[in-house]
């Protein structure tokens, strides 16, 4: 009796319980099978010496070491940071300013809206293979921009400090319209009348970019950086196509470094190494970012 | 105290007219409510004043000045906007400092909190100065919104359906502490509302506005009594007049409106009306156009359809023998009740007249 009740009243928990697993579980056999999985794989691996995809001799930490001693990671890891701060920089600052520019719905900038995203859209390989022939020193733009001034010989992507320009470029030139995108969502949340306002009160342009918008825009703003910094830092294909990491290794990022250990010098064990390490790294910059989240969440519009 | 004028002012947004050349012209002092239902101008108008947008023609005056190519923080204006528009980003304090720091970077800080505290007395906002707008209730953010817009000491204060938001008890008390405010201060206010119990209560003259033009501009007394148009008798007034077209026969002292409905008896002060005696018309009656009485041979007989107790009065839906419907008010004591005789004594003096094609106003009133 006692028993019987018991089990009535906890079965429709009990079937709803079945139902929300129902909806999950397809979900969550992905992610078991495609991220946690690998992930695993991945971890055991980086613990072996691993020639050609056999486990010949177990290592240890020893994968690890290598790989954080390895001067070929620590450029790589320069070239990262360079790389990350200066797209992350151009992008939000770019972003932002489209926002604002393509913020009204006029016809006109409906269209310019689908325009600037374009590059977003587009594959990143092709994207990226579009701006190689740009950068390209025979058959590219400098080339024809600059050849009738006898400075035809530019060549972009031989030099470090314009290789690494270029990518920069390339990554501006991409994700400018994410940042778009998210930025003029939190533009468009922000009430005219506040403007209004601020206009009547006798705040000139820039004090209402600074004392209005920009501090009603720091959540959008964070969630942009956040987003953008952790597709900087993984970033592969960019480096892949556009310059293969040279000239000299000046733009190699991590990603690229990962790709090169793993799949061209076939040293799998200690590409996992790293991979787990910079996976690592990811959570940590996620992290900081979520605690830089919470601290001032008091103040959102 | 600064007046304030528009002359042929006129706006359109594309093809569609917002506002069609107006003129109005505002006394120092004034408290001028612009009423009318939502697209009917009152809003472009204030706007126009504020300077948040331009004039296609006209021109428009603050004091002696000539503002149209004035920025609005230069039009020594301050705006209560509809959903006050507070920074929400900002404290009770820094809201109010906003003006005075946006206007003059250098201005010393021992002054701006002198300044703040004055506004914050007044208004009862010491407790709250360094809350957020969203840990505020309704009233309190429109006190904020009220003292962001006093601190600068502007001419002229825009208010847009301030109270539009606050639920109906706040905001009969938010009126009287406006009117009292208006009468403390003394500045010139120009009010906007779709409620014309609102303007009716604050305003010192009221322009009524509809499809961008202005209808009628004069005191409450005489928007109610004397309605320009058809529109203005409509939109004014608790309740919607009935609306009778029907002809004035007669004459001197005496007339009948005849009506397909039944007729009725224009007894006393018709003089307005004279003029009119064998012209179709018609005729806006108030409930309070009439007394109701149980005394036969006391104007004309009617039957009670339906009986509406408020606390004050009675509202009274009579049917005259013909059909057509009239509310009266009666005292609420007089007990009346559905299917009762009674007799509608009509008062002329408070009947208007309008020509039945164009709406436009027939009785001349001296």
């Amino acid at each position: 009796m006692h028993g019987g009740r018991v089990r009535r009243s906890r079965r429709p928990r009990g079937t709803e319980g079945r139902t929300a697993w129902a909806f999950v579980l397809p979900l969550v056999m992905v992610e078991l099978a495609l991220v946690a999985a690998p992930m695993a794989i991945g971890a055991f691996y980086s613990l072996y010496r691993v020639d050609y995809f056999e486990l010949t001799q177990f290592r240890g930490l020893g994968n690890y070491w290598t790989v954080l001693t390895s001067p070929m990671v620590r450029q790589a890891l320069g070239a990262t940071v360079v790389f990350s701060l200066a797209s992350l920089g151009f992008t939000i600052v770019f972003g932002m300013a489209l926002a604002m520019r393509l913020e009204a719905d006029t016809r006109v900038n409906v269209w310019l809206r689908a325009i600037v995203l374009i590059p977003y859209i587009i594959s990143m390989l092709v994207g990226s293979l579009l701006l190689r022939w740009i950068y390209a020193t025979d058959s590219g733009l400098p080339g024809m921009l600059l050849g009738p001034f006898g400075l035809g010989d530019t060549s972009i992507l031989a030099d470090p400090t314009l290789a690494m320009a270029a990518l920069v470029s390339n990554a501006i030139w991409r994700d400018s319209a994410f940042a778009m995108i998210v930025l003029l969502a939190g533009l468009k949340a922000i009430p005219a009348q506040l403007y209004a306002a601020a206009r009547v009160d006798g705040a000139g342009a820039w004090m209402r970019f600074t004392r209005i918008t920009l501090p009603l825009m720091r959540v959008p703003l964070l969630i942009a950086v956040v987003r953008l910094l952790i597709h900087f830092v993984n970033v592969l294909t960019f480096a892949l196509i556009l310059t293969g990491g040279g000239p000299n290794n000046a733009t190699q990022t991590m990603g690229l470094a990962m790709y090169r250990l793993g799949f061209i010098d076939f040293r799998i064990g200690e590409a996992n190494a790293l991979a787990i390490l910079v996976f690592v790294f990811n959570i940590i910059l996620i992290g900081v970012n979520l605690l830089l989240f919470r601290q001032r969440r008091g103040v959102t519009p | 105290m600064t007046s304030v004028s528009f002359t042929g002012v006129r706006k359109t947004y594309g093809d569609a007219v917002a506002l069609e050349a107006l003129d109005l012209s505002i006394a120092p002092g004034e408290f001028v409510a612009l009423l009318g239902p939502s697209g009917s101008g009152k809003t472009t108008t204030l706007n126009l004043l504020a300077g948040l947008i331009d004039a296609d023609e006209g021109e428009i005056r603050i004091g002696e000045r000539v503002v149209n190519d004035v920025t609005p923080d230069r039009r020594d204006i301050a705006m209560v906007f509809q959903n006050y528009a507070l920074y929400p980003h900002l404290t009770v304090f820094e809201n109010l400092e906003f003006p005075l720091k946006a206007r003059d970077r250098r201005v010393s800080a021992a002054e701006v909190e002198q300044k703040v505290e004055k506004v914050a007395a007044t208004l009862g906002l010491a407790e709250l100065l360094h809350r957020y707008p969203k840990e505020l209730s309704g009233g309190q953010q429109q006190r904020v919104a009220l003292g962001r817009a006093m601190i600068r000491d502007p001419k002229v204060f825009l208010l847009d359906e301030p109270l539009s938001n606050l639920d109906a008890r706040l905001r009969i008390r938010m009126r009287r502490d406006i009117k009292a405010l208006h009468e403390a201060i003394g500045s010139t206010i120009v009010y906007v509302t779709h409620d014309q119990a609102e303007a009716m209560t604050l305003a010192t003259r009221i322009a009524v506005f509809s499809n961008g033009r202005l209808q009628q501009f004069a005191t409450p007394a005489e928007i109610y009594s004397r309605p320009a148009n058809l529109f203005v008798a409509e939109f004014v007034g608790e309740r919607e007049p009935v609306l009778l077209e029907g002809v004035l026969t007669g004459g001197s002292g005496r007339m009948i409106f005849e009506t397909a409905g039944g007729m009725l008896t224009l007894d006393g002060a018709v003089r307005h009306l004279d003029a009119l005696a064998g012209r179709r018309v018609v005729l806006c009656l108030r409930a309070e156009a009439f007394r109701a009485g149980r005394e036969a041979g006391e104007g004309d007989p009617a039957t009670v359809k339906l009986v509406e107790l408020s606390g004050p009065d009675a509202l009274l839906t009579c049917a005259l023998p013909g059909g057509a419907e009239i509310c009266v008010r009666a005292e609420p004591n007089a007990g009346f009740a559905r299917g009762d005789g009674v007799w509608l004594r009509a008062l002329p003096d408070r009947i208007a007249a309008f020509d039945p094609q164009s709406g436009t106003a027939l009785c001349r009133w001296e």
